[in-house]
């Protein structure tokens, strides 16, 4: 039993080592974007004079050596996998790793009498309907970080909300569900004050209410 | 070569089963188990069974069911809003045993089944907590974690305080390693340039603006030079604390062999340094916890710190009880 214990920890050991190895998160679909992690990339060529290359060249070089490290990794790990797969853990604790200088917060607005109302807006105390729902961590995962084309899930959730708006408040018609974009600025910087708003998904209360499924897909 | 390499595993055997009274995992299961709790009737309480449990052709978000590869559970069970309060039933009661030491290992393993289960119904909304909560248990579930303080206990020796017996502590170990790992880990993985003095360490400053984790609007006064240099401390001393972290394990290493410290780490040991990680591990979880809207995350967090006493040292603390605990190693 001793040794059998010692053996198992020590092989469990190493695969949280190995699976603790930090790669960047790389989208493969992305790499043909010129934006992709432009700001990033942009700041590390700043920041090591380019290395003699100029900017395309380095940003190549960067990400290429971002993907190759990921895939070198991704086969040490693939013993391992199936494990961590299994009870979907990892030792990958990228927690903040990314700080970006942009902000979004979602924005729920209804029709009333056929005027347009703002019902909720994410640290907005006059706009709080449903906050405790909307900034519950597994609710917020859903909106925050949804990308430019919104997947199923947000989807879902937009006719959700619009479901119990419908529900709750009889003389509301139309819900607009909406991810507001904004920028952040250093201290001695000029606030950018230009709002993008975004991922909108607008709601008929006929269609919503009659056929919850229609919305969805 | 051969001899040092066989002396070298006979002292990885021996170290690995090494043994003390199961107080420290026991207070783990606790307030692991607590957290556990807390976050599953919380959804209840929010009424958010359906739309986080509930698959998609029944009014929930999740496509669990339409992917090509359905989730393991609506292989068996029908995509319908019974089986999603089901999933959610079973997860609250395996996370109430699993608090109260009743069936304690069979309650760990339902639990990690049915928490892996959720985060595969719905990934966006299953956070590195969650994660690290598996992990956690991954390990429990094979510790003598229900060996005291548990209902377990109560019906093996008539004591809820179990039979005082010392267990194997490689749990304990083996959590500490998992807190080490995941502090240092989170300090490499931040690759953002806010982290940075070249990036003017601004992450806290942007973080604290983002609607989707600040707790409140601090607008009114972040860009405030005093308000921005203290998030400036906060990102340096987070980046500082993260990156040095693994000397905690040097420290712990050189309590147990001071012959091996030298005379500066004897020092270091002596002053117990490794309490100012652990401390201001404590404080930055207990800040987070207020100023930013992130759920368990911080609580869970130090639902494992337990492990850094020994049952020796948390017998002392205990001291209401004798606990016939004999001083372990650390």
């Amino acid at each position: 039993m001793r040794r059998f214990r010692a053996i198992v920890i020590a092989i469990a050991i190493f695969a949280n080592l190995v699976v603790a190895i930090p790669t960047a998160k790389i989208d493969d679909d992305e790499l043909a974007d010129p934006e992709y992690r432009q700001s990033d990339v942009r700041n590390w060529y700043r920041w090591t004079g380019g290395l003699g290359m100029d900017e395309e060249r380095f940003r190549e070089l960067a990400l290429g050596i971002m993907t190759g490290w990921r895939d070198a990794v991704r086969l040490v790990r693939a013993p391992f996998q199936p494990f961590f797969s299994l009870v979907h853990t990892n030792q990958q604790w990228g927690l903040f790793a990314v700080v970006g200088e942009r902000k979004e917060t979602v924005v729920i607005e209804v029709r009333r009498n056929g005027q347009w109302e703002t019902l909720y807006r994410r640290l907005d105390p006059e706009h709080t309907w449903h906050d405790d729902q909307l900034k519950y961590r597994r609710i917020r995962g859903v909106w925050d970080g949804v990308k430019e084309e919104p997947k199923g899930t947000y989807k879902r959730l937009t006719v959700w909300l619009a479901k119990e708006i419908f529900t709750e408040q009889p003389d509301v018609d139309r819900v607009r569900v909406v991810l507001e974009r904004s920028a952040m600025s250093l201290p001695w910087e000029t606030v950018d004050p230009t709002v993008e708003r975004r991922a909108e998904r607008y709601h008929r209360r006929n269609e919503v209410m009659d056929d919850p499924e229609q919305e969805a897909r | 070569m051969m001899e040092r390499l066989s002396r070298w595993w006979a002292d990885w055997e021996a170290f690995w089963d090494e043994r003390e009274h199961p107080l420290p995992v026991a207070l783990v299961r606790i307030f692991l188990g607590l957290c556990f709790v807390y976050d599953f009737a919380h959804i209840w309480q929010l009424g958010l069974i359906e739309p986080l449990f509930v698959m998609a052709e029944a009014g929930g978000l999740s496509d669990g069911f339409m992917r090509e590869d359905p989730v393991w559970l609506y292989r068996i069970l029908p995509p319908t809003a019974w089986a999603g309060h089901l999933h959610h039933g079973i997860l609250l009661l395996s996370a109430v045993t699993f608090t109260l030491g009743l069936f304690t290992r069979t309650s760990a393993v339902t639990l990690i089944a049915a928490s892996a289960t959720f985060s595969a119904i719905m990934p966006y909304s299953d956070r590195g907590i969650d994660s690290l909560a598996r992990s956690a248990l991954c390990i429990l579930v094979f510790s003598p974690a229900g060996k005291t303080l548990s209902l377990d206990a109560l019906i093996r020796t008539g004591s809820v305080f179990g039979d005082g017996r010392p267990e194997p502590m490689w749990a304990r170990r083996l959590l500490i390693g998992q807190l080490v790992l995941m502090y240092f880990d989170a300090g490499i993985s931040k690759t953002g340039i806010t982290w940075w003095p070249m990036g003017h360490f601004s992450a806290l400053y942007f973080a604290l603006q983002d609607p989707a984790v600040a707790a409140y609007d601090y607008s009114s006064f972040i860009r405030k030079p005093f308000s921005f240099f203290m998030t400036q401390l906060g990102a340096a001393g987070t980046m500082v604390y993260q990156y040095t972290y693994p000397l905690v394990l040097l420290l712990l290493w050189w309590r147990r062999h001071p012959e091996r410290a030298g005379r500066f780490g004897r020092l270091l040991v002596a002053w117990r340094v490794e309490y100012l990680w652990i401390g201001v591990g404590f404080l930055f979880h207990i800040i987070l916890g207020f100023s930013m809207n992130l759920g368990i995350f911080p609580w869970a967090m130090m639902s494992l710190y337990p492990v850094w006493l020994t049952a020796g040292e948390w017998e002392r603390i205990l001291s209401f009880r004798r606990w016939s605990v004999a001083e372990s190693g650390t």
